[in-house]
């Protein structure tokens, strides 16, 4: 079976490495981490990802400005994103349904949840 | 109510509205400081779950344990330095480092900068002494300096925070440079009055230069503001290196 492509984006070096050993010690999931959003048009076109977990609070270009670039481009519009966050208010979800997020996981997460809102978001896809 | 008596209630509300400040500060300053922690918990705890998986070899239970380790580390040293910057500071003037003391304030307002569009550099004069002064205090001024600009600088912009020595009258000066908003010429002219904000009544109490003002003057020293809208702001901080009526 074809691995799905899983890009996460977030400023922790130490919360990347273990999304990236956890999913991928399932054998379903190629992970690769963005520390920063800057190139993130570029790094999805080359990519090519079938989900996106991205950061909320992050340096310089925070999750929303991201969602923004993501929809506005013809590479990023179709792929589903899944926001993370370690506060999570429901004004940050309101503001994340207008940005047409699929889904939203709190920090600290469990590998069970994470797993089943990929596959959730890969079969609504 | 004599002289005496006014003096004394006078000089208790100051005191009462530098707590003030330093609370509203630190307030400002721990949410973010509880967001990198619950960060730095929530991966912690996963690599620990990790380590009970009996597939997970050797070599890589190394690496997660020092992960821990340095997660761990990097909460507590957050902790501390919110934490020591809560308790109301001593009056007691001692040598200070201020490149030291810039250095720490920096460290202690990351978790705010780093997310804010403020870059920070440092143009560290290496002839400049220490200076006799009460650490926690210039803390406090540093703080509201670096605070300040991060509000003021709303899209790309620098802080430089650069220090000099004129050997010759015995001053150092400490100059915050910011590329933000600027400040307008009337509202320069109330910087420093108690309960006055530039950034709207619901934003902040307006306390923070007021107590930056008073404590520099404590201090024989001073404070100047130049600034213009939408041209930045610079304040320099002017500090003798010694205090005359406390070195006997």
């Amino acid at each position: 079976m074809e691995k799905k492509k899983v890009m996460i984006i977030d400023d922790e070096e130490y919360f990347l490495a273990l999304v990236k050993i956890n999913l991928e010690s399932t054998g379903k999931y190629e992970v690769r981490t963005l520390q920063e959003a800057r190139d993130i048009l570029s790094q999805v076109e080359s990519y090519k990802p079938d989900v996106i977990l991205l950061d909320m609070l992050m340096p310089k270009m925070d999750g929303v400005q991201v969602c923004g670039m993501l929809n506005d481009s013809p590479a990023g519009k179709h792929i589903p994103i899944i926001t993370l966050s370690a506060s999570d208010t429901t004004e940050d979800r309101l503001k994340m349904d207008k940005m047409g997020v699929v889904d939203f996981l709190a920090k600290p997460i469990e590998k069970d949840e994470l797993i089943a809102k990929i596959e959730k978001a890969l079969q609504n896809r | 109510m004599n002289i005496f008596a006014r003096f004394i209630r006078r000089e208790d509300q100051k005191g009462k509205l530098r707590g003030a400040h330093r609370l509203i500060a630190t307030g400002y300053l721990v949410s973010r400081v509880v967001h990198d922690v619950l960060n730095n918990i929530a991966s912690a705890n996963g690599y620990a779950r990790l380590l009970l998986d009996p597939t997970v070899t050797d070599t890589d239970k190394q690496e997660m344990l020092r992960a821990i380790e340095e997660l761990h580390g990097r909460s507590a040293d957050l902790l501390r330095r919110i934490g020591r910057f809560s308790l109301e500071p001593g009056r007691e003037f001692k040598p200070v480092d201020i490149h030291k003391a810039i250095d720490d304030v920096l460290e202690l307002t990351n978790p705010i900068v780093r997310y804010s569009k403020m870059t920070v550099e440092k143009v560290f004069n290496a002839d400049v002494p220490f200076v006799m002064a009460c650490a926690g205090e210039l803390e406090e001024v540093f703080v509201t300096l670096v605070l300040n600009s991060v509000d003021a600088v709303s899209t790309e912009g620098k802080l430089t925070i650069r220090t000099d020595y004129a050997k010759e009258d015995g001053i150092i000066k400490i100059v915050f440079s910011d590329t933000g908003s600027g400040i307008s010429r009337d509202d320069l002219k109330r910087l420093g009055e108690s309960f006055f904000s530039t950034k709207g009544r619901n934003e902040k109490a307006g306390l923070g230069l007021a107590m930056a003002y008073g404590i520099i003057s404590r201090h024989n020293g001073r404070i100047n503001a130049e600034s213009a809208p939408g041209k930045g702001a610079t304040f320099t901080v002017s500090l003798p290196i010694i205090q005359p009526d406390r070195q006997k």
